[in-house]
């Protein structure tokens, strides 16, 4: 089902909280809103449910304007933050709820409330309540729930916030395996920008209202469209720089930062303005021998991650953050050390605003 | 799309509301304060009736003693519920839990039955009386202001209690544990944070027992004697045969309902901006005392009960006691009285089931459908509907009653004189504890859980039947029950709008007291305390619950 978001405005009071929103999202695709608390994108979610009307614009599935459909009319199913289980119906009876409602009885039910119980490996508990159930227990079920009808479109909010980390990635995985195997389109909202990457196929960014960039989670992680998205998704530095000399045939840039010239590639920029770049901490190598972009710096802070090691180095007249891969029992640096510090003429983003 | 929502169903819910409300608090309210603003004489307009409360002595006293009454009732039942609280709530006393249950009870028996029995135990001819005459003891007399006192608070205290007992009970064990880990004593503990934490649910009690106390008819008529009060004196002037001062009665009114509607916005702006409620995780701690300690508060609690509820038992005592006038035989087994109620005249009991029960169902579905309004609705209309809802806990019984019977009087619809305005008076006065309990629990279910259903397919109105009403229903039974058993015992609307055929068991207990009949007066009031206790008893029993936990 291809869904198509058109010039959506939707105002709370003086408050603008979606802002001409366009999007399409295609059949079969997991698509992720992505932003910060209160920038639109749950207020996004329930209006394609039907709990919240658009000022503007328009909602349309498969071609066709679902606006004047009441929101238990519109076949979506959706799992909710908090799960929304039904606190005075068993498991069953919950999974059952939404079949019965589609006027389907019998043995069907039985057969479509055990078969998905199964899929999410809840088999054994269709007779608990929820309140004997664990959060990722609920969790499942709140998915069963949303499924077992054979929605038009899964929508999910926040679904995965309310447990621990651990469970939270095991649940991603399995969220994503299921959706891949029904190939239902679904519209994921997330706060969290790692378990967007890990299973969508694309993110939308939400800022304000506004819409920043919607991209695959390579694209929005290597090219960013902005400085906002740029530090939203994952951790980075912004240089400063002031261009110097630019090349348009070869999209090469030289810029200054702080004294130190710097060669990189950039599509667009004019010589005597500023460009600030971004580079993401571990796009800059310590001690190393790249033979472009060299600048000293001292080492200030070291935190050990196990898999990584991250550096505040003081450089340029500021702080980087600088991630290297830790090598098994190899030396580290110690804050105090004097380091080399260098990136590829590849790797830097012009991120303007 | 956002035109056609419009139309959704609690739209049309919430207006019907409104249109109730305004038809039977709004409006009659606003007429009788209009007609407080016009001359009795020439039907002008005047500020002389309310020249004439705050200036002619005898009204300036009745306000005073109204005041007087009600201010040294909440002071007394401060000052001894919220020991109760502490002691049942936060300390190991053996059977705390029936001390509060039974702590809990005075609230739903009836005050004008109070003061009979306190009248059947120190008034003239009482038992206690005579027994301390045949010693050559007077006893100090149980009429006037003192005995109207006395009774207030021993039936008024309980709501200290459970406001505060709650408040105890949603303090986060934490919050003291993390003040004592910070280096404080334990009375130190209790000073700057229970205490605090704690305040703003005594003043709420408190507002409650001022309320209560203010608003009562039948105390002060029973047992007040010359000690006249704003409430039953707005009564005298509206029915009063000769000279009877619809005008008067207006403004006495008026007066009245300003005096609480004054204390509960104080309240609101001074004390609820101060409470800090939250959602307990671990309640606090129940301590252990020592022996001795235990000793004496046990006998603290359960002396405070006996004394709130022994008096009931001596009127159970004289409906089946040989009677003659106010003078009754003790130990002489006789079911004279009871044949009275039961037989002679059983019509008032009917009466009385009979409109408590239509007003309760009237109301619990009414209920349901505000306190839906209410919780999930935020912004102007479910503020406005709580407001509206919420407005005839501020009016007074005999006031609400005077302000039905004037407005339908004549007109279009006439209702005044018929059984219908006891079931609305009863339906308006009572509904919004069936607000309060059942959006209590309302408040526990995220708006989601209902969103759920409507996504899965099931329409707006069938997904809150299906959904929110089954978790709903402990509360939406409480609340019915405490409609239910409070209608029963409501005699100060029903005194004003009740005639010859529509008596109730109310008007009957409060007939035969003036009259000086103990003895039909206490088997009616026999009757009334069992249709009111049983109940109860039996929701504690089943459900598990007290009712009167939930308000």
């Amino acid at each position: 089902m291809v869904i198509e978001l058109k010039n959506i405005v939707k105002r709370f009071g003086q408050n603008t909280v979606v802002n001409h929103v366009d999007l399409t999202i295609g059949d079969g695709e997991f698509f992720t809103l992505l932003g910060p608390s209160g920038c639109g994108k749950t207020t996004l979610l329930r209006m394609i449910a039907g709990f919240n009307d658009p000022d503007e614009g328009d909602i349309l599935f498969g071609g066709e304007s679902i606006l004047h459909l009441p929101a238990h009319k519109r076949d979506t199913g959706m799992v909710f933050q908090n799960y929304a289980l039904f606190p005075h119906l068993s498991v069953e009876e919950n999974v059952a709820y939404g079949l019965r409602a589609r006027g389907i009885k019998g043995q069907e039910v039985k057969d479509r409330v055990k078969e998905i119980l199964e899929s999410v490996q809840l088999g054994d508990l269709a007779s608990r309540y929820p309140r004997q159930l664990s959060g990722g227990q609920q969790q499942r079920v709140a998915l069963a729930r949303a499924l077992v009808i054979r929605p038009r479109v899964l929508l999910c909010d926040e679904p995965l916030s309310n447990l621990d980390a651990k469970l939270r990635v095991s649940m991603r995985e399995e969220i994503r395996r299921i959706q891949q195997n029904l190939g239902i389109t679904t519209v994921y909202v997330t706060h969290d920008q790692e378990e967007a990457m890990a299973v969508s196929d694309r993110i939308a960014i939400f800022y304000a209202g506004h819409l920043q960039q919607v991209a695959s989670p390579a694209d929005i992680y290597f090219t960013p469209a902005n400085r906002f998205t740029a530090e939203f998704m994952g951790s980075c530095n912004i240089l400063e720089t002031e261009c110097v000399a630019f090349d348009a045939a070869s999209e090469t840039a030289k810029a200054v930062s702080n004294g130190v010239e710097f060669t990189f590639r950039a599509k667009d920029a004019e010589v005597g303005q500023s460009l600030p770049i971004m580079l993401r901490p571990d796009w800059i190598e310590l001690a190393g021998d790249g033979s472009v972009n060299r600048f000293p710096g001292v080492v200030r802070e070291r935190m050990f991650l196990g898999d990584s090691i991250v550096y505040q180095v003081e450089a340029l007249g500021r702080t980087l953050r600088v991630d290297t891969a830790s090598v098994n029992h190899g030396r580290m640096l110690e804050p105090g050390d004097a380091v080399e510090l260098s990136f590829a003429f590849e790797s830097p983003v012009t991120v303007r605003k | 799309m956002s035109r056609f929502r419009i139309f959704s169903v609690w739209n049309v819910v919430f207006l019907m509301a409104i249109v109730v409300l305004f038809l039977l608090v709004v409006y009659p309210m606003g007429s009788i304060f209009q007609a407080s603003l016009l001359s009795a004489d020439t039907g002008e307009f005047t500020w002389g009736n309310y020249l004439d409360v705050f200036t002619t002595k005898f009204y300036r006293r009745c306000l005073w003693n109204s005041i007087f009454l009600s201010g040294l009732a909440t002071v007394f039942s401060v000052i001894i519920g919220v020991p109760f609280a502490f002691l049942t709530t936060r300390y190991k006393l053996p059977h705390a839990n029936i001390l509060k249950t039974l702590g809990t009870l005075p609230l739903i028996l009836p005050t004008f039955i109070g003061a009979e029995a306190w009248l059947l135990l120190l008034g003239r001819n009482g038992i206690l009386t005579q027994f301390f005459h045949s010693i050559g003891l007077n006893t100090p007399s149980i009429y006037g202001w003192q005995g109207v006192v006395l009774v207030y608070t021993l039936q008024f205290f309980p709501f200290v209690f459970l406001m505060v007992s709650a408040a105890i009970n949603s303090v986060d064990r934490s919050l003291e544990e993390s003040a004592r880990n910070l280096g404080a004593s334990p009375w130190r503990v209790f000073r700057t944070v229970t205490l605090p934490v704690v305040t703003p649910s005594i003043a709420s009690g408190a507002l409650i027992v001022f309320c209560m106390s203010i608003e009562n008819f039948g105390v002060p008529t029973i047992i007040g004697n010359d000690y006249k009060v704003l409430a039953e004196q707005a009564y005298s002037e509206f029915v009063s045969e000769m000279g009877g001062n619809p005008s008067m009665a207006g403004a006495l009114s008026t007066v009245l309902v300003i005096v609480t509607l004054a204390l509960t916005i104080l309240q609101k702006v001074f004390v609820e901006r101060k409470s800090y409620s939250m959602s307990a995780l671990r309640p606090p701690e129940i301590l252990p005392l020592s022996k001795w300690k235990t000793r004496f508060a046990w006998l603290y609690c359960a002396g405070l009960v006996f004394v709130s509820l022994a008096p009931f038992l001596v009127v159970l005592v004289a409906a089946v006691t040989k009677t003659n006038g106010p003078v009754m035989y003790y130990g002489q087994f006789s079911l004279d009285n009871l044949a009275i109620a039961l037989q002679a005249a059983p019509r008032p009991i009917l009466n009385s089931f009979f409109l408590s029960t239509l007003a309760t169902v009237i109301g619990m579905f009414f209920g349901m459908a505000v306190s839906y309004i209410v919780v999930r609705r935020r912004g102007w209309s479910g503020y406005t509907l709580d407001l509206v809802m919420m407005l005839p806990l501020v009016i007074a019984g005999s006031v609400l009653g005077i302000a039905l019977a004037a407005t339908y009087n004549s007109g279009p619809v006439v209702l005044t004189g018929t059984w219908v305005i006891l079931v609305l008076a009863y339906f308006v006065r009572k509904t919004p504890f069936s607000v309060k309990t059942t959006s209590a629990l309302l408040h526990q279910i995220d708006a989601s859980v209902e969103e759920a259903s409507i996504n899965l397919g099931v329409p707006p109105l069938r997904s809150f039947m299906k959904v929110v009403v089954p978790v709903m229903l402990p509360g939406i039974i409480s609340g019915a029950i405490i409609m239910w058993v409070t209608t029963l015992a409501e005699l100060s609307s029903t005194i004003v709008l009740y005639y010859g055929p529509w008596s109730t068991m109310t008007v009957q207990v409060f007939q035969y007291i003036g009259s000086g009949d103990f003895g039909p007066a206490s088997a009616y009031g026999a009757i009334l305390i069992l249709s009111v206790v049983v109940p109860l008893f039996l929701l504690n029993k089943f459900l598990g619950r007290d009712p009167m936990q939930s308000l």
